[in-house]
């Protein structure tokens, strides 16, 4: 079952505890999928989740190469009210901005080799600073926080593509506010 | 081979002491005033997996620290030179991976205080922007194509501290685009060459890939959609792939990219008040594809194009002493305080009253 789902930003939301049999979330494990059928699409999650966050979030952005992570990250620094470029953060590892909510860093760790790289990337005190928004999350490991967001995109055909959005800890009772259940 | 038997009184002035930290690179050079090159030591030199800026980290702002020193005290034994015989400590005080920058602008503070000479910080990107003049002595102004890994700008440079950006990526670096496609294809690394040697004996014609923003005013770049779409085109293939079908799509790919550079190119050089010359810079002006697209485009607009050698195409500190001589030579230095910047646009730079003046 897929509907609409208000919440300002158009996006279609569908439980999976009740359009995926056997698919039932944790009861401290809410998730919930979206369709992405187009760019514009994702830049609205993105700006979905920017007035959702607060200091000292972490929003793990997973999927492969091309599922719209960077393009989710930009929509949100946008919405934080950055104007300056927005480029890819592969090269650079990281790329800190001053927004409208804080520092937000935005880190790729695609290109790191071993959790312990994240003290020279200043990883924590990112988070102690303001909000991480991370690509490639997976390689933070066990250094990951437990109190985060997780987003998950995968691309399908045609440029669709579905964001899977799984809150941890505080981010719990966030997320049911911004995609209130369509039940 | 002693390039260094000169003595420092028969050496053009000024000497300047360049240090570049900021990406995976550590590297410390000697330049002299006349642009001579007196040492150029650069940790991963001999490390090919750096031509295209690529993707294999040296994060650890922790190899900077244990390898600055000893760089630099090469360089300057290289270049026959004590720190009393040099007229400046230049350093990347940006934009760059903000660790790597730190240990590089402090470790020349250190030099510039202990030494007492003057410290001037260099904007990464305009070392690139100012090579050119390095190694061929070209005039202001010119029209500099960046493309590397990290990076993809055209720039109008008009003079030292003159810079104005005409376009840039909206996404993702070219170079990047290039290894995330080498990936894709299950190439090797890195990425840049490996799709350039597999492109070599494809059918650019089979696939059919998007050229993002041809024909679109203005010339900044985009490559996310293209790196999307050979991934659309990469799952749509039977597996294994095949040698062919890799020869293939990178052939589209790389073709797709050249036509995107020339024409944004094109389009930079018609936002030019004059002809001037067409300068290439980054590790992606090796490829020789697009670097001939590129002579064509000079050959046809009448202009000169300069490419500046590989070694000084990436990552380097030469490139960061030579932007020391310019602007020492133009009267800039900068106060010991002078903060190391992650972000460092190099046109607000020029925009910002009094700033690097």
């Amino acid at each position: 079952m897929r509907v609409a789902a208000g919440a300002g930003v158009g996006l279609n939301v569908a439980m999976p505890s009740q359009s995926m049999p056997g698919a039932r979330p944790e009861s401290d494990d809410q998730s919930l999928c979206l369709d992405l059928p187009d760019l514009a699409r994702t830049a609205a999650l993105g700006r979905a989740l920017a007035g959702a966050a607060r200091p000292g979030d972490c929003i793990a952005l997973h999927g492969d190469l091309g599922a719209g992570k960077t393009e989710l990250a930009r929509a949100f620094l946008r919405a934080a009210g950055v104007s300056e470029d927005v480029p890819s953060p592969t090269f650079a590892i990281v790329q800190p901005y001053d927004t409208d909510l804080g520092p937000v860093a935005h880190f790729d760790l695609y290109r790191i080799e071993s959790p312990s790289d994240l003290d020279e990337i200043g990883f924590e005190a990112a988070l102690d600073d303001g909000i991480v928004l991370v690509e490639w999350p997976e390689r933070a490991g066990p250094r990951l926080p437990a109190d985060r967001l997780d987003v998950t995109l995968t691309l399908g055909p045609e440029g669709r593509r579905t964001a899977r959005l799984q809150a941890l800890g505080d981010w719990l009772s966030r997320l049911a506010g911004l995609f209130p259940d369509p039940a | 081979m002693e390039p260094s038997a000169a003595s420092p009184a028969a050496i053009a002035r000024p000497l300047v002491l360049g240090i570049e930290s900021s990406c995976d690179e550590t590297a410390a050079a000697v330049v002299a005033g006349d642009g001579r090159i007196l040492s150029d030591v650069v940790l991963s030199q001999l490390d090919d997996h750096r031509i295209y800026g690529g993707v294999v980290p040296e994060i650890a702002a922790r190899a900077h620290v244990t390898h600055l020193d000893g760089l630099i005290r090469r360089a300057l034994e290289e270049a026959g030179l004590g720190l009393g015989d040099i007229d400046a400590v230049a350093a990347t005080a940006g934009p760059g991976l903000i660790g790597g920058v730190i240990v590089g602008l402090t470790t020349a503070k250190a030099i510039a205080l202990g030494a007492g000479k003057p410290l001037i910080g260099i904007n990464h990107l305009e070392g690139h922007a100012l090579t050119p003049r390095l190694v061929s002595g070209v005039a202001f102004p010119y029209l500099l194509l960046l493309v590397s890994g990290g990076h993809c700008q055209l720039l109008a440079v008009e003079g030292v501290g003159r810079y104005r950006r005409l376009g840039t990526t909206i996404d993702d670096a070219v170079g990047e685009a290039f290894d995330k496609t080498a990936k894709l294809l299950g190439l090797g690394y890195p990425g840049g060459p490996a799709v350039e040697r597999a492109a070599a004996s494809g059918d650019a014609t089979r696939f059919s890939l998007p050229r993002p923003l041809i024909g679109r005013p203005g010339c900044d770049f985009s490559f996310s959609g293209l790196k999307t779409a050979v991934r659309e085109t990469v799952a749509a293939l039977p597996r294994p792939l095949s040698d062919r079908d890799r020869a293939d799509v990178a052939a589209a790919f790389q073709t797709v990219v050249g036509a995107v550079i020339v024409d944004r190119t094109r389009r930079a050089l018609d936002m030019l008040p004059a002809p001037c010359p067409l300068v290439v810079a980054g590790g992606v002006a090796a490829n020789g594809h697009i670097r001939a697209r590129l002579q064509e485009l000079a050959t046809a607009r009448g202009i000169d194009f300069v490419a500046p050698p590989l070694k000084l195409c990436t990552d380097n500190a030469a490139m960061i002493a030579w932007a020391g001589v310019e602007h020492f030579k133009a009267g800039h230095t900068d106060a010991l305080d002078l903060k190391p910047r992650a972000r460092w646009p190099l046109d607000t730079e020029a925009a910002a009253p009094g700033a690097k003046a």
